[in-house]
């Protein structure tokens, strides 16, 4: 039975307990004022009548008559007198008719009085003994009216006695519900603190639990620090901040291996004369420079959700945005901010040059680096600021405009031309854990069924994602729904859709309503769209997993260093972004970074899993720093 | 015929003490009470010893002259307000014996309780208020009086027991009496106030006979 019913009891059983004593004691004390009071007026009215008679040499007919006329008033059940010897010589005595009270009641409390007796003389002669008895119904329903009043009275306090004792409950259970919520919370590995209550007893529990939970939490921030250095290290050139060349080729090869991503642009930059400056101005001002090149790049880098920025060696930066955005504009872009940056280091010289190109899908690391690099050489033979073009492929279509986009998607969504495509996430032991299932379009009737990273830059720009991925969850559940055997499927979110109050209603309400096929959903967000909208996603999480959907993290690591504020979300997975996988095999610091990261993510209960692994050697690798999953082209369909 | 012998042992060995058989009487709270009170040992000694021969005397008629004869001779007239500073206080056969001064009252209830326990039925014995003339038979002074009456049987004329006079006389021979009312503890309800369960005091009000007979029993008297 829960504290909080033993402590309502209590307070009824007590308060019952109280009233019932009071009454039992008041009724008692009634009854046994008026059995004397009765036994009282016996005597007396017994002990008058035979002073009265003894006055005036009684004969039969002079008691007969008195005895008679004391009896009519009515309030009698008894009136004997009987000779010396015992003979009754007159008897009155009133017929039983109830006492105007319930017979039980009677019977439970029965008012007993002492007859009285007093004798008659006639002088010295003894004439007889008067025996009296007062009709008790008077008494009965003195007390009967007096125990209605008191139960109708206790009654009443009864009631307030239990509203109060409700109000303390309630007041109590606020705040040992939020210290259970919390104790809860910290069995799921969410390190959550509460306000403390102003009940004492429960302010020191819950002051010792925040306490716990603040040097968890801190321990906690510590260790993801020092993580944080270690990733750096690994990742990242350590003037610029920027990505370094591995991690960068690493990025390069993953998303064209990825079967989602669209291709997209590369852009090679180099910095003219780097040697020249280094001598003329020294090390530090030409370490400056390239600082400054580096935020630059960086600034343009946040500039296009995906892009991601690195200094490859000495002079030469690189810079890849995903997708079909148009890359002349910012390519000159850039070229026009190196100028005007480094205006002051340069002189008439030519500050940078830039080669750049679009590559589609699915071509080799190399070519495109080949390519783009011949394009940059193009552009350096110049001898002046400039930038260059490599062309991979003829531009077939025209550019569309946004509001074709917008036709097109919403035509898509109509017709029902969407689908759900399958990949496969294993554990490392090879068991299926769930399948990931990116959603395709089809935008025309001619049946070219496009990747997710083809169509949903777009359709962020034009606030379609909330519907794209509503028809996605609601193919998942169908699917989950068909496939009893099926462990699990991971739906994409775009982190702007949790931004869209209709998207969650819609969202939470197609999970209500298939409560069984929820059960196996899995829910992830880019990590991009989670640091985005990181309240609106902190809003949902809670309902989504009510719902009893598992939901996680993809695309997981760039930002690591915030995972503090997720610690406490209750989250069930991370999907680690492939460019810290590829070629683990090889690498100690990544393989450092890794391990620290799954220590860290299992310390707060979620689940590890690597993106984009090609070979059985970085398989191994990933079990060698404690991953749960895996998942890319090297996980085979297991049938 | 052992268990016989025995018995009779017993009994002249508790009448040569002085102890009484009757288990009503607790002499040892009785003998405290009287020493609280003040009273000379020798009155105590000489009320027992008054007790122990009226219950050996073999008739009715002889207890109570013996009786009778002990407190007219042993207590002293006196007005309750003398004694008591009250004006009617009935005093129980212990105060009176510690005293050693009474009114009419005080003389009919140690009488009647020495009878009691001497061995007299109580259905035999009647305390009276009566209306005494004073001063002879012409005499026109009248005073409420109080004595005690033996009736041998329900229908005969009763003995009257009275501290004015000390012979014990048929009612027909006390002219100078008119008997107003008569009861004893028989007739008079005790109360609550006199059996075990006490009351709380709700009522408040005593008869002076039920005053009497509770405080009689804290006494001794049972």
């Amino acid at each position: 039975m829960s504290m909080y019913r033993q402590l309502w009891l209590a307070i009824i059983a007590s308060t019952l307990l109280a009233l019932l004593g009071s009454l039992l004691a008041a009724t008692l004390s009634a009854r046994s004022y008026l059995s004397e009071q009765l036994s009282m007026k016996n005597a007396d009215n017994a002990a008058a009548l035979a002073l009265s008679l003894s006055q005036k040499s009684p004969d039969a007919a002079a008691i007969e008559l008195a005895v008679s006329a004391l009896f009519d008033s009515g309030h009698y059940e008894l009136i004997r007198v009987t000779d010396p010897f015992g003979k009754t010589l007159i008897e009155r005595r009133a017929a039983p008719n109830g006492n105007g009270v319930p017979t039980w009641f009677s019977n439970a409390l029965p008012i007993v009085a002492q007859p009285g007796l007093a004798r008659i003389t006639d002088g010295w002669k003894q004439v007889g003994t008067i025996e009296l008895v007062s009709h008790s119904r008077f008494a009965y329903s003195a007390l009967w009216n007096s125990v209605i009043e008191l139960v109708g009275a206790l009654g009443v306090a009864g009631v307030v006695g239990g509203l109060l004792g409700s109000l303390v409950l309630g007041r109590l259970r606020k705040p040992l519900n939020a210290v259970i919520d919390q104790a809860r919370a910290i069995t799921e590995r969410r390190f959550v603190t509460i306000d403390e209550p102003k009940v004492p007893e429960l302010r020191q529990l819950a002051g010792a639990m925040n306490a716990t939970v603040g040097r968890l939490k801190s321990m906690f921030d510590d260790q993801a620090a020092r993580l944080e250095e270690v990733r750096k290290e690994a990742n990242c050139d350590p003037l610029t901040g920027l990505a370094n060349r591995n991690h960068f080729f690493a990025h390069l090869r993953a998303s064209l291996v990825d079967p989602e991503s669209p291709g997209g642009s590369l852009l090679l930059i180099r910095v003219a004369n780097l040697g020249d400056i280094n001598r003329r101005l020294g090390r530090e001002p030409t370490d400056d420079l390239l600082k400054r090149v580096g935020s630059i790049v960086q600034a343009f880098a946040a500039g296009s959700p995906g892009s991601l920025g690195a200094r490859l060696n000495g002079a030469d930066y690189a810079f890849v945005i995903p997708g079909d955005k148009p890359v002349r504009p910012i390519a000159e872009g850039l070229l026009a901010a190196l100028v005007r940056e480094g205006a002051s280091f340069v002189g008439n010289e030519p500050t940078a040059y830039i080669g750049y190109g679009r590559y589609p899908h699915g071509l080799d690391a190399s070519t495109v680096l080949a390519q783009v690099d011949a394009a940059l050489a193009d552009a350096e033979a110049r001898a002046a600021n400039g930038v260059a073009e490599a062309r991979f492929v003829a531009d077939d279509e025209a550019p569309k405009s946004g509001d074709d986009w917008t036709r097109m998607i919403r035509n898509a969504l109509e017709k029902r031309w969407v689908r759900l495509v399958s990949f496969p996430v294993a554990t490392l032991a090879g068991q299926t854990m769930h399948r990931e299932c990116p959603l395709r379009l089809m935008l025309d009737e001619h049946g070219e069924w496009l990747p997710a990273g083809r169509f949903l830059p777009m359709a962020e720009r034009l606030r379609l994602t909330p519907q794209i991925d509503l028809a996605a969850v609601s193919l998942g559940l169908d699917q989950l729904a068909q496939d009893a055997s099926l462990p699990g499927l991971a739906i994409n979110l775009s982190g702007s859709s949790l931004q869209d109050e209709g998207f969650r209603t819609g969202l939470l309400d197609l999970l209500r309503q298939r409560p069984r096929a929820a059960a196996r959903l899995w829910l992830e967000v880019a990590e991009a769209g989670v640091m985005n909208h990181i309240d609106a996603f902190r809003g949902i999480v809670g309902d989504i997993k009510r719902a009893g959907c598992r939901i996680g993290i993809e695309h997981f690591g760039h930002h690591f260093s915030q995972i503090g504020l997720i610690h406490d979300l209750g989250l069930d997975y991370l999907k680690v972004d492939a460019s810290f996988i590829r070629g683990l095999d090889d690498d100690d610091s990544n393989r450092t970074f890794l391990q620290g990261l799954s220590i860290i993510a299992h310390g707060i209960g979620l689940t590890v899993i690597a993106e984009g692994v090609v070979s059985e050697k970085e398989l191994q690798a990933l079990a060698d720093v404690g991953f749960d999953g895996a998942t890319g082209p090297a996980i085979k369909e297991v049938l | 015929m052992a268990a016989h012998l025995r018995r009779l042992v017993t009994l002249a060995l508790a009448l040569c003490l002085g102890i009484t058989i009757a288990p009503a009487l607790d002499l040892e709270r009785l003998l405290a009470t009287f020493q609280a009170l003040g009273g000379a040992p020798g009155n105590f000694r000489d009320w027992q010893k008054l007790l122990g021969d009226a219950r050996g005397l073999p008739t009715a008629t002889d207890k109570l002259r013996r009786v009778n004869e002990f407190f007219n001779r042993r207590i002293q007239f006196a007005d309750d307000m003398e004694v008591w500073g009250q004006s009617d206080y009935w005093a129980t056969p212990m105060e009176t014996l510690a005293k050693g001064k009474g009114d009419c009252e005080d003389f009919t209830i140690a009488k009647y309780y020495t009878l009691l326990d001497a061995g007299i039925p109580n259905e035999q014995l009647r305390l009276v208020y009566v209306k005494a003339r004073i001063g002879g038979p012409s005499s026109g002074i009248m005073q409420a009086h109080m004595v005690l009456a033996y009736y041998p049987a329900p229908d005969v004329e009763p003995l009257v027991l009275d501290n004015l006079i000390t012979d014990i006389r048929p009612a027909s021979r006390r002219p100078d009496l008119t008997p107003v009312f008569s009861f004893n503890s028989e007739a008079i309800w005790q109360g609550a106030s006199g059996s075990a369960q006490q009351s709380t005091g709700g009522i408040g009000r005593l008869s002076r006979w039920q005053d009497l007979v509770q405080r009689a029993r804290r006494e001794g008297f049972d």
